[in-house]
Parts: C-alpha cells; structure tokens; sequence
C-alpha cells in the first residue's frame, strides 16, 4: 500500500486537490484501487459528502487531529482500511491544523510505511498567516516532497512572485508549483511524487 | 465561567455555563435528565446543535441545523449565517481559518407490511433540508466563537 499525505493550512484547497489526484489514479491503465482517508477537525464531516459523492472510498476520522491527540485513530484506522480494501493507494487528508511531517513520521514509526508528502500553501493568504503564526506554516512544510502554491489566480503577478520566493526558501528540497485548484492540474506533477511513492 | 476538558477524542471539549440562560445546566453534555419546565427550550436545542472544540490554536465550532424553508431559500439563509459568523470573527480580531457547510436536501418514504403479500409505500410529505459544517477559527475565545454562532444560527430549534 503506497500512501501519499495531503497536507495545508485550513482552506488552502486540499479536498479539491484531491479530487483531481485521487481521479488522476484511478484512471491509469492499471485501475489502481484508492482509499481516502479524510480527518476533519470538527464534529462535523463535509469534505466526506463532496468525496463519496465522487464515487470514491472514503473512510473518515472526525473530532482530533491526527498528527497530534488523535495519533491512536490514526494507526487504528490505517490497519482497518489495509484489511478491509488492500488498496494500492492510501491517500491521508489531514486537517488543516496538521503538521504533516507528523503523521508521515506515525505511520513510519507504527507500519513501517515510507508516505510521500504533498502539502498545498494558499497563496492568496500566505503573507497575512505567515504573520500571525508563522511557526505553524512553515511547520507545515516541513518534509514535503511536493508543495502546491494554490489560488494563484487570487493574486497579482508581483505577489505570486514573493510568495513563491518565501515558500521555495522553506521547502527544502521539495518542488515548488504554482497552481490554481479550479483547472485541471499538470498531470506530470502528480506523476512526479507518486514516483517518488513507487 | 469556562473549563477546557481533555477527552478521548483527541481535543478538547469547550464547556461553558451560559450567564444569560441561568438553568444551571451545561450546555454541552445535557438536557437528557431534567424535566424541561422552566426552562427556555429553543436556547436548550440550539446549543445542542453547536459543538465548541478546541485544537491547538483553532476554535471549532461543528454545527447541525435544520430548515423549514424551500431550498432556495435555506441556501440565501445559510449563506447570510456563513458571511455574518465570518465578519464578526474578523471584527473581534479573530482569523477566519476555514468555514464550510455541506447542504443536502432528501425526501424519505415508509415502507409497510401485514402479511406476506403486500408492501405499501408512503413517501413523507415534505422534503427535510439540513446543513452540517463548521466555522474554525483562529485568535477567538471559545465562548466568543459559540456566541456569534448562536446568534445567527439560522436553522429551526
């Protein structure tokens, strides 16, 4: 079971992202199976309804977050879905709260599992978090493989460039790609990490 | 008053006793053992639609709600409830973090049996629209956070 962890800060486009990847897979010569697992933070679940609407499977682990506090329904519910789907593919959704470098170092910790990290930052909203808590934010890029810079189209052409600028100097070695979620991503990027998952 | 209590789930569950509801209960684990004279019903049932939890940084408000209204018009309603929690969050110096509803619509049937032969059918009157999302914040107190809220829960109590 190769797993791929989708991470980034609440609202920055994740369960559209996935959308789109989670189609990109399925669709391959192969029909590889996919299972998502989605945690959402609230008691609530909504990226669920959108995901299952879309004819995907779907497991969810609502109420905590799975980096943190909610490290034991983490384990819990990657064993059940192994059992239960023996998927190809585990896609994790975190929650936006999450530091995803924690989750990927959980499942390595409990199941051995090398995860690959795809991490979206908002860049319509980058500067005004990176204000208010900017540990957190480049917490969550941490480790990354691939990082996303969504929303691109929310801002002017000299903003993109000092967000880009400010994300790439704190990905590491990750690849940096301006995206806007609303139209179909470059299918080479979505090739390129689950590469690095294979 | 406010208490943060550790639970099971893996965050926390925001308590508080409401100043100006004044029964005494709490108004996040209640109302399953008390006789329901004297008090306000409505304020009862709202709160039990609005869940507060706290991770880290973020508030959350979870919330259920239910409309009597055709869709159209629970659309224009939750839209208004979604835009006014969002303004007051960022009046009171909160970060809007992310607020998201999910609003469907269904129409259930009964089906029926006296004997071996027959099934009847009867589909319910009226179609029943609900909406679940969450308001998550950051820079509010739990208590503000769950005040905006049930000041615009726009959804029958």
């Amino acid at each position: 079971m190769k797993t791929i962890i989708l991470g980034g800060f609440l609202g920055s486009g994740k369960t559209t992202v996935l959308l789109q990847l989670a189609r990109y897979i399925t669709g391959r010569p192969d029909f590889p199976q996919v299972v998502i697992l989605e945690n959402e933070i609230g008691e609530v679940g909504v990226d669920n309804e959108i995901l299952e609407g879309a004819a995907l499977s779907v497991e969810s682990v609502f109420s905590g977050c799975i980096c943190c506090t909610g490290a034991l329904e983490l384990t819990d519910a990657v064993q059940a879905i192994e059992s239960q789907y023996e998927p190809d593919w585990l896609i994790i959704e975190a929650t936006g709260m999450a530091l995803p470098v924690s989750v990927k170092n959980k499942l390595k910790e409990a199941f051995g599992i090398d995860s690959v990290m795809l991490t979206l930052t908002d860049a319509s909203r980058w500067k005004k978090l990176f204000k208010i808590t900017p540990e957190f934010v480049q917490g969550q890029l941490e480790g990354a493989d691939t990082v996303l810079m969504t929303k691109t189209d929310k801002v002017d052409a000299e903003t993109l460039a000092q967000v880009y600028s400010s994300v790439k100097a704190l990905s590491g070695p990750a690849q940096v790609y301006p995206v806007c979620a609303l139209e179909p991503i470059n299918e080479k990027i979505f090739e390129e990490l689950m590469a690095k998952a294979e | 008053m406010e208490e943060i209590k550790e639970t099971m789930t893996g965050h926390d569950h925001y308590e508080h006793e409401h100043e100006h509801c004044g029964c005494g209960h709490d108004h996040h684990e209640h109302h399953h053992d008390h006789d329901h004279h004297g008090h306000d019903h409505e304020h009862h049932h709202l709160h039990e639609n609005i869940e507060i939890t706290t991770h880290e940084a973020s508030v959350t408000a979870s919330v259920r709600m239910v409309f009597r209204e055709e869709l159209s018009e629970a659309e224009v309603l939750l839209k208004s409830f979604m835009r006014a929690v969002a303004e007051e969050t960022e009046a009171l110096g909160g970060t809007i973090g992310h607020i998201k509803f999910f609003l469907k619509e269904s129409r259930g049937s009964m089906f029926s049996m006296t004997d071996t032969e027959e099934i009847q059918k009867k589909d319910a009157a009226r179609t029943e629209i609900r909406a679940e999302g969450v308001a998550i914040v950051l820079g509010l107190e739990p208590e503000q956070l769950e005040d905006i809220v049930a000041a615009h829960y726009p959804g029958a109590v």
